[in-house]
């Protein structure tokens, strides 16, 4: 399979397939050829019915060996109650018998099974208003391999699995919440400049967390993917928050809360150890 | 709201947590107007230590299920895609036992939640290109500290709640996950016949949950609030189903993928250590996964 533009690592979809995660009932709402590459008929799986169990298993662990270290693992009741039956789980996936070794051993795949493993996987949720949605949950098998020494080349499987996930749900408003401190931030600015709706968030369980959306077109998903071709406007940063610096967060919140506007315009720099300043500049 | 009711909404106030989609919300539901200084906004710091004690709420109800729900869930998938009914109760009116229990900061005077309602859009629901909001609905979280701290908040709270969120949302067609053996059953088969989705669900992280659905025309409001019972289109059962029962809750499963139309049409039946929940299979479906009731449907139901 190809894409009909240039990607950061065109290799993917010569080894990976797409999945999706659907009812019945929200099916007929999606985009089952995101940008020309379809999604096989017997790689779509209804939640719904027993046969799918063995696979979504397998996404559960994708989520724990994705989010585990970070000890925000998805429960088993939330992937059906806020995934499965409002909205929909598009990934990439390899089939069982050809999977790495490595990778069999840490999915624990059942003997026997030769259906589809996932390697990624993209979750969101519908909001109130059509091609409205929330971005909950981003899973790539990338990160996990490099952690565990595995030689694959997974490069840039995060942004294409939600690059594609978004054209695949219809997505055109784009909402998404994530830590200041989080690598995710990097593949969230490809798409664009991110308009910042929260800048600290006491309702989520990490306070130290910003609510961040964009406009989704066909060039911001492009972009997200690697495609040289595009290149999206970006505004000069007017000041920098350091992603440890929580008294910056809650004054920047304030600033929201009395009605000012920023985005964040491209990537964070890394600075020494785990830290990160994220540029900010202030919109009309 | 009818007159036995009204100590319910003497004593509590009701509550709305909504973002931006708030402007597609009834906030007067079923004549009740919504405070304006009870509508709080999920993302302001300043109702941090409401929203800390809905979230206890939710630990102390749903907490001994293993299905707490964590912060970032509420926020990802509760808030931000839908919005929260409830109703509540002044700090000060609170016995020191239920202020303790609550986590009452020593120095807050505002609204305690009680009871809360969660519902979120579907992507189904936007199937009518001349309506803005959605008319498909999820059904979140029902939820009430009578549940487990009865005495918390009047007998009744739970039923109000549904009630009034079911007006707050432009519900159409509604969508739920419970337990067989939840208490909540009761209160759903009041709404009407609950069409089956999923009779044992795998995906879940307690198997033994059904999902269902029902449109909104066939809510009975009159029946859900002033003389509860069974639902008065509902079909007699022609089925028992033993909830505790795994393999008849697979074979209903099974059935259900063959395309067979199952409704619950009455209230979970307790007989000694058992519970059978009356069923509608539709005519000329199979009897596998629950006991066929003999021809007379509801006057044979004797337990």
């Amino acid at each position: 399979m190809t894409l009909p533009f240039e990607i950061r690592n065109p290799g993917l979809l010569d080894e990976l397939v797409p999945y999706l995660v659907a009812t019945p009932f929200n099916l007929p709402h999606l985009n089952l050829a995101p940008f020309g590459v379809p999604v096989a008929p017997e790689h779509i799986i209804d939640p719904l019915r027993l046969a799918s169990e063995t696979f979504l298993r397998l996404l559960h662990r994708l989520d724990g060996l994705t989010f585990g270290p970070e000890g925000m693992p998805m429960p088993r009741w939330v992937f059906f109650d806020c995934s499965e039956m409002p909205g929909a789980i598009y990934g990439l996936a390899r089939p069982a018998h050809t999977l790495w070794p490595r990778a069999r051993a840490l999915f624990k795949v059942p003997d026997g099974y030769d259906g589809l493993v996932p390697v990624s996987m993209y979750v969101a949720i519908p909001m109130h208003r059509q091609g409205m949605w929330f971005g909950h949950n981003l899973s790539s098998l990338a990160p996990v391999f490099e952690r565990e020494g595995v030689e694959a080349d997974l490069r840039g499987l995060g942004s294409l699995t939600k690059g594609l996930a978004l054209k695949c749900f219809g997505v055109q408003q784009f909402w998404g919440a994530t830590q200041w401190l989080s690598k995710a931030l990097h593949i969230h600015v490809k798409f664009g400049a991110l308009d910042l709706q929260t800048a600290y968030t006491p309702a989520h369980s990490e306070h130290e967390t910003l609510t961040y959306g964009f406009r989704v077109t066909d060039a911001s998903l492009r972009a997200s993917m690697g495609d040289p071709s595009i290149q999206l406007p970006r505004i000069e940063p007017e000041f920098w928050i350091d992603a440890h610096d929580v008294p910056a967060m809650i004054a920047l919140q304030d600033r929201i809360e009395a009605g000012g506007r920023f985005v964040i315009p491209a990537a964070p720099k890394r600075t020494e150890g785990d830290g990160a300043l994220v540029p900010i500049a202030s919109v009309a | 709201m009818q007159s036995n009711y009204a100590p319910i909404l003497q004593q509590l106030e009701p509550f709305l947590i909504a973002g931006d989609i708030r402007e597609d919300l009834n906030l007067c539901p079923g004549g009740v107007q919504i405070p304006s200084e009870n509508v709080f906004h999920p993302q302001h710091r300043r109702h941090a230590a409401f929203l800390a004690m809905l979230q206890l709420v939710d630990r102390l109800t749903f907490g001994p299920f293993g299905m707490e729900m964590p912060s970032w869930v509420f926020y990802d998938c509760a808030v931000m895609p839908g919005a929260v009914f409830g109703l509540g109760v002044r700090a000060h009116r609170l016995e020191e036992w239920a202020r303790e229990a609550m986590k009452v900061p020593d120095d807050y005077e505002g609204l305690v939640p009680v009871s809360q309602f969660i519902a979120i859009p579907m992507l189904a629901g936007f199937s009518d290109p001349s309506r803005k909001a959605p008319g498909t609905w999820l059904l979140y979280t029902l939820e009430s500290l009578n549940q487990v701290s009865p005495g918390m908040a009047p007998v009744g709270t739970l039923k109000v709640t549904c009630a009034l969120g079911l007006r707050v949302f432009p519900i159409r067609e509604l969508y739920a996950i419970s337990q067989w053996r939840s208490p909540k059953l009761e209160e759903y088969v009041e709404l009407g016949p609950l069409e089956l989705v999923t009779a044992w669900t795998p995906a879940h992280s307690m198997p033994r949950t059904l999902s269902f659905r029902l449109q909104f025309d066939d809510i009975h409001m009159p029946g859900l609030v002033y003389a509860p019972s069974v639902h008065p289109a509902s079909p007699p059962p022609n089925a028992l189903l033993d909830v505790d029962s795994a393999a008849d809750l697979q074979a209903l499963q099974r059935d259900l993928e063959a395309g067979e139309k199952i409704y619950v049409v009455g209230k979970p039946i307790h007989h000694g250590a058992s519970v059978r929940v009356p069923l509608y299979r539709s005519p000329g479906g199979r009897a596998s996964g629950a006991e066929p009731l003999a021809a007379g449907g509801a006057d044979d139901l004797t337990v």
